[in-house]
């Protein structure tokens, strides 16, 4: 249940949309971007001047097109050179990422091409050589692979693990988790998320193995686990390793795992459902007196903005962006 | 001259050439799709990189083996005796007839290959 909370958050980030609900804790967004709006209030007064049909809203790019339009060289702003530069830097950080995927899923590929088929307990698996520990791999069509050192009461206990990790469809999240990651590469908690979420994907295989086999068997599960501990890096988004994430945390987990009565399963559902609901939707919108005087506030604050644009414009003899401003009415 | 060292999976892909030996290329393929699952290119990989080690011989296609079954095995044995029991291979018997006794067959061929050595 909780990896299903971890896939609403990959939802969360995934979607550029937002639901909006009564109950909703998620802050509403506000937009990061300079911007200069302007509209005339009917009561001020305004010498000849009229009233604008529409409310333009500027960027900070656009002042400065219209600037260099005039042959005049104006420096470009540094806000918007430090935006262009950012973007970048998280363009060149995503698509490194998505390169170390692709090179990691290439190296893993040629080593087991040369792996042999073998079965036990109606599993299906493949052993091979050149590999450190047991893994699942593949999208489409997964299998399991086991080195040939793996055997007898360790390699049972590998097989249960890998073919929970098979029904449980996580040689497809955890891909579909790293590439979310990707995206999201500039934010610690992603990192962090991500980690977390490859972990409690490894404490729900296991329990699944341990309802599967029984109580009695903890201990040499936990055996077969801790002959299996490899010292790979943790952030790999294939394949899914036997003995990959906190080694310690899943002993503890499998030797202290009862099986959770009925009552506990429903109490952990609603809760789940609620935190969901609670924690992936935006609060609605404020009372009209509030959005009244919020809007109030903005039309004093735009209308600031736009005189003293215009003072700049003036001083700077920068008829275009005086001409621009006026096409309005 | 030392017996080349064999990987597992390289030791199943040889099992096929003695069982089949002289085998073509075309026909080693195919036997090792069917058997080892294993793609066209795996197959020729493995046939060049046991060639190169001695373990083959790939001549006008056709691939026959260099080694021996009995000669790896002998090799693997003497190495699990080397690196578990230091060389002793008394050790290695005692170690074994611990866990299952010997049959008076075995003892009998034992016996056979003892006097072999000694005359």
């Amino acid at each position: 249940m909780i990896c299903a909370l971890w896939i609403a958050v990959g939802l969360r980030l995934l979607c550029p949309f937002r639901i909006e609900t009564p109950f909703g804790l998620l802050p509403k967004q506000t937009a990061l971007f300079l911007q200069q709006a302007y509209e005339y209030d009917e009561d001020l007064p305004s010498e000849g001047a009229k009233k604008p049909k529409e409310t333009k809203v500027w960027e900070a790019g656009e002042i400065n097109a219209v600037s260099e339009g005039n042959n005049r060289v104006s420096e470009p702003k540094a806000a918007t050179v430090l935006v262009t530069a950012a973007a970048w830097i998280w363009f060149a950080g995503m698509i490194f990422l998505y390169t170390h995927l692709l090179f990691h899923w290439h190296r893993i590929k040629k080593r087991v091409q040369e792996a042999v088929p073998a079965e036990s307990q109606g599993i299906r698996f493949y052993q091979c050589d050149r590999i450190l520990s047991p893994f699942l791999f593949g999208l489409a069509a997964p299998k399991i692979y086991v080195p040939f050192s793996v055997a007898g009461q360790e390699l049972f206990y590998v097989l249960k693990h890998e073919a929970a990790h098979k029904r449980r469809c996580d040689h497809l999240t955890k891909p579909a988790g790293y590439a979310l990651l990707a995206v999201y590469w500039f934010q610690p908690l992603v990192w962090a998320a991500y980690l977390l979420f490859c972990r409690d994907m490894e404490l729900a295989c296991d329990e699944r193995v341990v309802k599967e086999i029984g109580e009695g068997c903890k201990k040499e599960y936990s055996q077969a686990l801790l002959s299996c501990c490899t010292s790979h890096l943790p952030i790999t988004a294939c394949p899914t390793a036997f003995g990959e994430i906190g080694v310690k945390k899943r002993v503890k987990n499998i030797l202290n795992y009862k099986k959770p009565g009925i009552i506990m399963i429903a109490a952990a559902a609603i809760v789940c459902v609620v935190i969901t609901a609670c924690f992936t939707t935006e609060a609605k919108n404020s009372s009209p007196g509030e959005q009244a005087q919020a809007k109030d506030t903005a039309t004093h604050k735009g209308i600031e903005k736009s005189v003293t644009a215009w003072a700049k414009a003036f001083c700077d003899r920068e008829g275009e962006v005086i001409y621009h401003m006026l096409e309005i009415h | 001259m030392e017996t080349p060292k064999i990987f597992e999976s390289e030791y199943r892909f040889c099992e096929i050439v003695w069982e089949h030996e002289p085998v073509s290329s075309g026909e080693l393929v195919k036997l090792c799709l069917e058997q080892l699952e294993w793609k066209k290119s795996t197959t020729y990989t493995v046939i060049r990189r046991l060639t190169e080690r001695g373990v083959l011989k790939s001549e006008h296609a056709v691939v026959t083996s260099l080694v021996s079954r009995e000669e790896v095995q002998s090799s693997e044995s003497a190495q699990v005796v080397d690196r578990t029991f230091s060389g002793s291979l008394p050790r290695f018997i005692a170690a074994f007839t611990r866990r299952k006794p010997l049959t008076p067959q075995e003892a009998d061929e034992i016996q056979k290959i003892i006097d072999a050595y000694k005359g």
